[in-house]
Formats: C-alpha cells, sequence, structure tokens
C-alpha cells in the first residue's frame, strides 16, 4: 500500500504542508475568520454572574476591577463550560485510499478530521480519534487538552489506508466504551457494507451519542468518467469485474445514489446528521454542519 | 446471366475494404484493470451479453463493409443485359407505325404509285416482326390519329391493305408525337422504335423538330416516292369580277422541267365553256381569264380542269360553285303612246336599265325591265293572288322591286293610289319631273309620297344653266361616284327645274349649284319615294347623253329596292380538305339540311345555335346543302390543299437530322426509374446507392444501439 500522500487540501496554499496540526489550525483560522459574525462564536465558555469571594476560589476568576472599585472581592462566574465529548471515527480501510490527487479520499477524510479536531480544541471540547480497519484499530480517547489534540493530529498523520473494513465487529468494542453522552463523528466511505453501517449508528443512536455522519466518495465513484472496457479491482476484497464504463455508468450512478439514499435515510431514521461530500469541494460544508450539530449537543 | 460493369476499373477500389477492418480491429476495445475503491456496484459482465457485442461489433464491421462494397460497385455502373439483347438471343420489338396518307402519297412517280411503294415498305418493316412483336399504327393525314394500338403485326397489316391516302396534308411532327405517346404507356421489355413511311414532303416534315423523340430510341425513316416529281396544278379559280380584274383560272408548274402543253377546259354545269392548250414552263404559274356568259339566277358549279400526264392528278381539277343573284324587277310607266321608242319619256330610262332592250338571247342583267302604259299602271302593281298574309313577306311576293314614272299630266284612276300601295308594301317608285308636270297635279296625286311639295317651274338663264354641285356618294344612289375618277356629276347641265319645298323626314341627295335640291327620297312605310328634279329624257337635262347617267339610273334602281350588292355572280363558300369550314346564317338552330356529297351521297345534318354549321370536306367537289324542301341552300366547293402539289420531299438523311433527341420528362415509369431508359440493358447502379444508404441507416441505427 502507497505511503499517504502530503496532506494537502483544496487550497492551493496548504499544498506544500507537512505538519498536519498546523494545517488544521490554518484551515480552521481561515475558517472562523470567515465566519466572524456568525453565532458559532457565542458557543466558547461565556461569563454568567458575580458572586462573594470565599476561601478556596481560584484567584484566577477574581475579579480585580471590580476590588479595586468596591473594595468586595468577587468571583466572577461563568457558564458550565464541560467538555463536550467529541469521538471522530476515521475509516481507514484500502477503499478510502481512492481517487487521484488532490482529491484521495483517504487524505481529504484525515484532513477533515484534523480539522475538526482542532475545532473542537479551539472550542474547549474534547475530541478523540478512532481509526477503524483491519490492522489499524488505534483509538485515541477524547480528552480536551491541547497535548492530547497533538496527539491526535499525530495519530492522524501516521495513519495509512488499508485492508477491509470491519465496521461492524471492530467497532462494536471501541464504541461500547463511550459511556458520556457526546458526538460521534463518522467518516467514512460505508462501502464495507449498508448493514453493518446501519448496525454501528444504531448502536450510537442507542447509546444516546449525537452522530454526524460525514459520507466521503471521490468525483470518480459518482460519476464513473471512464470510457472504454474496464477490470475493476476492488481495492478492498481484489475482486475482478470487468466493466463497459459507457455502457454501465447510468446505471452505475443510479445504484451508488441508491446506496446513498439508504445510508442518509436511515441516518434520518436515527436521528443522526448526514452530509454527502465529494473530495473535489471544499470542507466548509462540512465544518458548518458540524457546528451546526455541537450548536444542539 | 452475367453481369457487365460499365467502369469495371473502378472496381480497384475495393482495396479500401481494409480501411474498415484497419479502424475496426485498431479502435478494438482493449481491457484494462483499474483499482476502484469498490466493486460493489457493478454487476459481472454477463458472457452472453459479451458476445453480443461482439456480435453487434461484427455486425457493425460487415454492414460498414457492405456498405462500401455496394458504393462501390454503384460507381462500376453494373448492368444486365435484357434477356434478348445478347448475342443470338433477340428482345420483342415493338414497333409504331407512323404512316403519311396526305393527298401527295397518291402521286404516280416513275417507279409507280406512291401509295402502294408506302404499303409494300410497311409490309416488309411488318414481316420482319415475329408474333411476339408488336406494332401500332398511326395515320398522319389531316388529323393525326392512332389506327390501331399496339397489336400483333398480322393485324396492323391487315388492317393496312383497308387504307388509302387522302387528300388532306399530313404532320409528321403530330405523328411522332403520337408515337412517343403510344411507346411512353407501352409495356416494358420490349425493344422500341418507330418507323416513318413517307414521301417527306417537305411542308410535312416541318414541325419535327418540335416534336422530340428520346435519346435512343430508333427512329426508322422509309421513304418512297421520287424526291422531285412533274407536277401541274390548278391552283385557283375565281369567278367573281372584280373592279380590275376578270374571272380567272390559276394554273403552275410546281416540278423542274417545262411542262408540255396540256388542254384545259372550264365547265360551267357540267357543259363545256371554254378548251384551250396550255404550256407552263418549270416552277411558272399562269392566270387564264375566263369569260362567263349570263346565266340564269340560281346556283352554278364550274370546274377547271386539266388534261395532263403529270404524278398527281387530283390538283388538276379545281370546283367553285357561285350563285348568280335574281335580277331587279324594274317596271317603267310610259305616257306617251304612239311616238316612236326614242321620242318615248322613258327611252333613256330602260335604254340605261336595260341595253338589251329586253332581247331574251342576250340573257338577263342586273335588271328585268318592262314597261307598262299608264292604264296598266295600277295593275301591274297590284300583287296577284289574295292580300299578303302575315306568314309571307308580301315584299317577296310584289310584281316588281321599282317603279321609275316620268312626268304626267295626270295619272288614271286608281293609279296613284296603287303607287302608294306599292311603296307602303315595300317597293320603290321614282318620280321625275318635266314640262308635263304640273304641281297641283302632281301635288295633289302623290301629296304623302312625295318627299317635297313642287311649287312652280323654274327656268335657268340663258347660257347659265344648272349644274349639280353637291350629291351624297354614301347613298346607293351615287355610290357609283365614290371612286376617283368615275365621272363627274357637274357635267349635265340643266335647263328648268321646279322649285320644291322638302316635306318633313325626306332627304335630299342632290342640290344644283344655287342649292336647290335636285334628288330627294324618303321612306314611306316598308318602301321608298325618290324625287328626281329634273325630266327623264332631254327636254330639261342634258344628263343622259352623259355616261354618269346609266350608273346613276342603275344607283337609283338599287336603292329604291333596297338592294346593296350589284354583283352579277357571287361565289359560293370554299374549304380545304382537311380544315374544317364554318358557314354562317344557314338559319334557325336545329334546321335540318341536308348535305350531298360530290359522289352524290346524302347525310344528314343540324344547324348550330347561331345559325351556323361547321363542316371538315372530306373530298374535293361541289358540297350541297338542301333544305328539308329540297332547295339548296348553300353550296360549297372544296378542293385539295395547295401545299400537296409541291412534291418535292427531302432526302431521308435529311429528314433524320431534325429528328431532337430530348429525354421527355413526362410520365416516368418507375422500371425506368430504377433502371434507367436504355431498353437494351437494366442498370443497377440505382439500386447499389439505394441499398448502401439503406444499408447507412441500419448501421446507424445498430451502431447507437451499441453505445447505449
Amino acid at each position: 500500500m502507497n505511503p499517504p500522500a502530503p496532506i494537502t487540501l483544496d487550497a492551493r496554499t496548504l499544498a506544500a504542508a507537512e505538519d498536519l496540526p498546523l494545517l488544521a489550525s490554518i484551515i480552521v483560522e481561515g475558517f472562523l475568520d470567515g465566519l466572524h459574525r456568525s453565532p458559532f462564536l457565542g458557543y466558547s465558555t461565556e461569563f454568567s454572574s458575580y458572586r462573594q469571594y470565599a476561601p478556596g476560589d481560584n484567584l484566577r476568576h477574581l475579579d480585580w476591577k471590580v476590588w479595586a472599585r468596591t473594595d468586595q472581592l468577587y468571583i466572577r462566574q461563568f457558564q458550565d463550560d464541560t467538555n463536550l465529548r467529541c469521538q471522530i471515527l476515521l475509516d481507514t480501510s484500502a477503499s478510502m485510499d481512492f481517487g487521484a490527487d488532490p482529491a484521495n479520499k483517504f487524505r481529504y477524510a484525515r484532513i477533515l478530521a484534523a480539522v475538526l479536531a482542532q475545532l473542537m480544541v479551539r472550542q474547549r471540547d474534547a475530541p478523540g480519534l478512532i481509526l477503524f480497519g483491519p490492522d489499524a484499530r488505534q483509538a485515541l480517547p477524547a480528552r480536551a487538552s491541547r497535548m492530547h489534540a497533538m496527539e491526535v493530529f499525530a495519530l492522524l498523520a501516521n495513519a495509512h489506508a488499508g485492508g477491509t473494513t470491519q465496521l461492524g465487529r471492530d467497532l462494536t468494542g471501541i464504541t461500547q466504551t463511550f459511556v458520556r453522552r457526546g458526538l460521534v463523528v463518522v467518516i467514512s466511505d460505508f462501502f464495507t457494507g449498508e448493514e453493518s453501517t446501519i448496525k454501528l449508528l444504531r448502536q450510537l443512536h442507542g447509546q444516546g451519542q449525537e452522530v454526524l455522519v460525514f459520507h466521503v466518495l471521490a468525483p470518480e465513484e459518482e460519476d464513473l468518467p471512464y470510457e472504454g472496457e474496464f477490470i475493476m479491482k476492488d481495492l478492498e476484497s481484489d475482486q475482478e469485474v470487468v466493466v463497459d464504463a459507457d455502457a454501465f455508468r447510468e446505471e452505475y450512478r443510479r445504484r451508488v445514489n441508491t446506496f446513498c439514499d439508504r445510508i442518509r435515510q436511515e441516518c434520518l431514521r436515527l436521528e443522526a446528521d448526514y452530509l454527502r461530500i465529494r473530495t473535489d469541494q471544499p470542507l466548509d460544508a462540512a465544518l458548518i454542519r458540524y457546528l451546526e450539530r455541537r450548536a444542539a449537543v | 446471366m452475367p453481369f457487365f460493369l460499365t467502369n469495371a476499373v473502378l472496381l480497384a477500389a475495393l482495396a479500401g475494404l481494409g480501411i474498415p477492418i484497419a479502424i475496426h480491429l485498431l479502435l478494438k476495445r482493449r481491457q484494462v484493470r483499474m483499482p476502484f475503491s469498490t466493486v460493489r456496484f457493478f454487476s459481472p459482465q454477463e458472457p452472453q451479453a459479451k458476445s453480443r457485442r461482439k456480435l453487434r461489433n461484427l455486425l457493425l464491421l460487415l454492414l460498414r463493409l457492405l456498405i462500401f462494397a455496394l458504393i462501390v460497385f454503384a460507381f462500376a455502373r453494373p448492368f444486365l443485359p435484357s434477356a434478348n439483347s445478347g448475342p443470338g438471343a433477340r428482345r420483342p420489338r415493338q414497333v409504331v407505325l407512323v404512316l403519311d396518307r396526305s393527298l401527295s402519297l397518291s402521286a404516280r412517280d416513275s417507279s409507280g404509285l406512291r401509295w402502294d411503294a408506302a404499303r409494300r415498305r410497311a409490309r416488309e418493316l411488318l414481316s420482319t416482326l415475329t408474333a411476339t412483336d408488336k406494332a401500332a399504327l398511326v395515320s398522319c393525314a389531316g388529323r393525326t390519329e392512332v389506327l390501331l394500338g399496339f397489336a400483333p403485326p398480322a393485324l396492323v397489316a391487315a388492317r393496312l391493305d383497308e387504307l388509302q391516302p387522302t387528300h388532306s396534308t399530313s404532320d409528321l411532327g403530330d405523328g411522332l408525337r403520337e408515337a412517343n405517346r403510344l411507346l411512353a404507356t407501352a409495356e416494358p421489355g420490349f425493344q422500341s422504335s418507330i418507323a416513318i413511311v413517307s414521301d417527306l414532303q417537305r411542308s410535312a416534315a416541318d414541325s419535327v423538330s418540335a416534336a422530340p423523340v428520346p435519346p435512343g430510341l430508333d427512329v426508322q425513316v422509309l421513304q418512297v416516292g421520287d424526291l422531285i416529281a412533274p407536277n401541274l396544278a390548278v391552283t385557283d379559280l375565281q369567278l367573281e369580277a372584280g373592279e380590275t380584274n376578270r374571272p380567272f383560272a390559276t394554273l403552275a408548274n410546281l416540278g423542274d422541267e417545262d411542262a408540255p402543253a396540256a388542254e384545259v377546259e372550264l365547265l360551267v354545269d357540267d357543259k363545256s365553256l371554254l378548251t384551250r392548250s396550255i404550256a407552263l414552263r418549270a416552277g411558272a404559274s399562269t392566270n387564264i381569264e375566263i369569260a362567263l356568259p349570263n346565266l340564269p339566277e340560281g346556283w352554278h358549279h364550274a370546274e377547271f380542269r386539266m388534261n395532263s400526264r403529270d404524278a398527281l392528278a387530283a390538283d388538276n381539277r379545281r370546283h367553285l360553285a357561285f350563285i348568280v343573284p335574281p335580277p331587279l324587277r324594274v317596271l317603267v310607266a310610259e305616257g306617251r303612246r304612239g311616238v316612236r321608242s326614242f321620242q318615248e319619256q322613258s327611252f333613256f330610262l330602260t335604254a340605261a336599265l336595260d341595253p338589251n332592250l329586253g332581247n331574251p338571247a342576250a340573257g338577263t342583267g342586273r335588271f328585268r325591265v318592262e314597261k307598262t302604259d299608264l292604264a296598266q299602271l295600277a295593275a301591274r302593281l297590284t300583287i296577284p293572288g289574295s292580300l299578303p298574309t302575315a306568314s309571307t313577306n308580301p315584299t317577296q311576293r310584289l310584281p316588281f322591286d321599282a317603279l321609275f314614272l316620268p312626268a304626267q299630266r295626270s295619272l288614271p284612276a286608281g293609279a296613284a293610289e296603287a303607287i302608294g300601295r306599292f311603296v307602303r308594301t315595300g317597293g320603290g317608285v321614282a318620280l321625275f319631273l318635266g314640262t308635263e308636270a304640273t304641281p297641283a297635279g302632281f301635288n295633289a296625286a302623290f301629296a304623302d309620297l312625295l318627299p317635297a311639295q313642287i311649287l312652280q317651274t323654274e327656268t335657268a338663264e340663258s347660257g347659265n344653266p344648272w349644274r349639280l354641285a353637291e350629291a351624297n356618294r354614301t347613298s346607293a344612289v351615287f355610290d357609283a361616284f365614290r371612286t376617283a375618277n368615275s365621272g363627274n356629276l357637274a357635267v349635265p347641265e340643266f335647263l328648268a327645274r321646279f322649285s320644291l319645298e322638302p316635306a318633313p323626314g325626306s332627304a335630299v341627295l342632290a342640290r344644283f349649284d344655287d342649292g336647290v335640291p335636285a334628288v330627294l327620297t324618303r321612306s314611306l312605310g316598308a318602301g321608298r319615294a325618290l324625287l328626281v328634279n329634273t325630266s327623264s329624257d332631254t327636254a330639261w337635262s342634258d344628263w343622259p347623253k352623259h355616261k354618269t347617267f346609266v350608273p346613276w339610273i342603275h344607283g337609283i334602281a338599287r336603292h329604291l329596292a333596297a338592294r346593296t350588292d350589284d354583283r352579277l355572280l357571287v361565289s359560293g363558300s370554299t374549304a380545304t380538305i382537311g380544315s374544317e369550314a364554318t358557314l354562317d346564317n344557314l338559319g334557325p338552330v336545329d334546321t335540318h339540311l341536308t348535305l350531298v356529297l360530290p359522289d352524290g351521297r346524302e347525310t344528314n345534318t343540324l344547324v348550330g345555335p347561331r345559325g351556323e354549321w361547321h363542316f371538315e370536306p372530306e373530298f374535293p367537289g361541289i358540297h350541297r346543302l338542301r333544305d328539308a324542301a329540297g332547295s339548296i341552300v348553300h353550296e360549297l366547293a372544296a378542293h385539295v390543299p395547295a401545299v400537296e402539289s409541291d412534291l418535292s420531299g427531302i432526302r431521308a438523311a435529311d429528314f433524320s437530322q431534325l429528328l431532337v433527341r430530348k429525354a421527355s420528362p413526362a410520365e416516368p415509369s418507375l422500371a425506368g426509374t430504377l433502371f434507367g431508359s436504355d431498353q437494351n440493358r437494366r442498370e443497377y447502379w440505382r439500386l447499389l446507392l439505394m441499398g448502401a444508404i439503406a444499408l447507412l441507416f441500419v448501421e446507424t441505427f445498430v451502431a447507437n444501439r451499441s453505445n447505449t
């Protein structure tokens, strides 16, 4: 299997970026700058009220300006800024390693995960990362520290796609460890099969998790823009199928759309948020969808 | 049967068949192995579908090869010779026989009758046909017609035996048109041709170039007769005498050699009136003047014939029917008894009207003059028999058309009344004045008849007589003086006259030089009265001694009789054989008439809605129309066409040069559209191209199916 290509996104300025945290930071900063008037900015920790100082209170929260004016010690109280646990489930199966640069699915998915992690850290949320695949079942629990974020970025930077996805069996054990309610972001092409996907979603729903599904597809997977006859080799199973692309294009598109619609319908039924993303599209839509979902948690 | 190729070299282009094969091989799909994220959306391709696709591709290749090959073969122009066009084989023939039956075919040449030669040539042609061949017969004579459609040759030969040449002209152009029309609607598969049997007269070939024949059609010209034949002809016969010419017959020599003397003869009513010997030089023509005797009134027929041993006998005689109108019946009253004839008042009148003075041997002239004394005047003017009835035209029953009455001192009792009745019934009276006329007596006797009141006598001064200064030359009275140098009316001198008071309704036809009326007229009832203000003899005027007197008196008689035509002889109608003649004013519509042909046969015919009668004669001679009572209504002389007398013809080769070859755009047949108009072979390039186009559509359909 090929090593992961350098992380680039659609922005040309990021084409040479090797540092995933930096890349994620740039993307998030740029994204948030673009949303400076948006209501999403209010989701950070906010001032709530004052109360009389009591011994033992953290002096960091003492309002010195009020003490200077009134000679009274007041402690600034803030809204509960309990960290949101947000688990990012990234599909690392071989089918994700598909698509011509710069629209490779796995690269796109890694950057999406990194950006989401960066965004979570900025919002004092606790990102966690689970890479699920045949031989890459790595997981980082959700924590809110910056160091933990660096671990997430490191794990993403070293992730490789390959093998088949064991979506149902592998993840079941992991997801059963989600004891606190939180947000689960699933990034996958779901080519493992609708049933296992639906089973996973159903389990997460049953655990009371808010689920956000990013269904990542390469443009070639949607359009089948080939001409002539090909022997298509499955990246996961090595199965080969002779395909007359010209003759089969319309039927292929119909089947892909049917598959995606079924996933989407199931997500709707399980109150999960679903977003179908082409890897030739910017991340903005995905981030906005995340923020919308975060606000609802 | 083997195919033949017009451009066999073009078959080398079949080497181009390798091009579609090469393209097929080059563009043959090769399977490329491609990693793909998942194959769950693909269906394993069925072997049957794959083989179907291969089969379809192979079919496409075959179609393209076939299209290419068809186009190449089409350009090579393959054709299949007709079943009977090869060596040793014979295709059924269909021949249209265009037979000239014009009058010139009746001519006798050095080798015999042209008609015999024509039939012999036609039979010879028909004898070359077999029982499977067909022939049609088109007759060119006057009206070109198809006598027999395509039929076995034996039938055409039998029909040929029944035919004779006609007396009309022929138009070989019309014959070609009819032949083309026959061939255009004929059965395919025959070898078609046209055979023209004719003496190729120049006049018959005039419109040949206007009748194009299809290219490739065999037109056989079978010429009969000599190119130039000696022929004399009577080309015209005119018996009406004009002002400048006398009756004549025209003879012409239409040959290229001087003709020996020929006897000519004029027969009127089958009686020989003139015989003469005439010799004509080559190409010359001459008129022979004819002097006709006085003939009784009624229809007559004349025949001018020539006894010549020339080629064509039918034009050696010419007929003419004519009618001698009845003379005007004039009664002249004479009051002087017991004097010599030249002393009578009516002497100059009678002499002017009847120079022969009633001599029956001299025949009838324009006038039949009778004299009467005054005592018999009333009786002579009375209509014989009972009074006229409504169904009878009283004018036709009057005993006379005009009465000339010199001046009289008095009239017997009843004479003036008889004259009045005569005029009112339709007669005419001319009243002359003179010394014996008294104003009172005249005015009293002819009170309502006179065009003017007579007043008193006037005498010219000595040495200064009156003369006529003006005369109405548009009236019949002075019509003879209408042309220049026809007579000077101012010459006669008038010594005495009456002063007159013109009556209302009268017209002054002439005046003296001082304006006093000299001749007046008025209408009364159906007749006319005319007053001459001078004497009828030389007592008051010297006019009877002048040459203008006679035509003036004749004019008075015609005026009184209301007759405008003074011809002694009126020609009947003439018609040329082969052309339609129309006669007018033959009576009410649907009047039954009997037509008597020259050979005595009779046929019934009807007058048309406007009194007209149409007729197309077939034989030369006199044709008579009789009414139910047997009276001759009209006579018509038919003569042969003058152009037929010119027997010179053109050579067959020159005639062929006149033929115009042009494809007829009308009525193309399906077989002709598909296989061409050449009867000898069937061209297949059109079919091949059509097949290629059809396969191109199939290829487009199959190719589109392959991409879906």
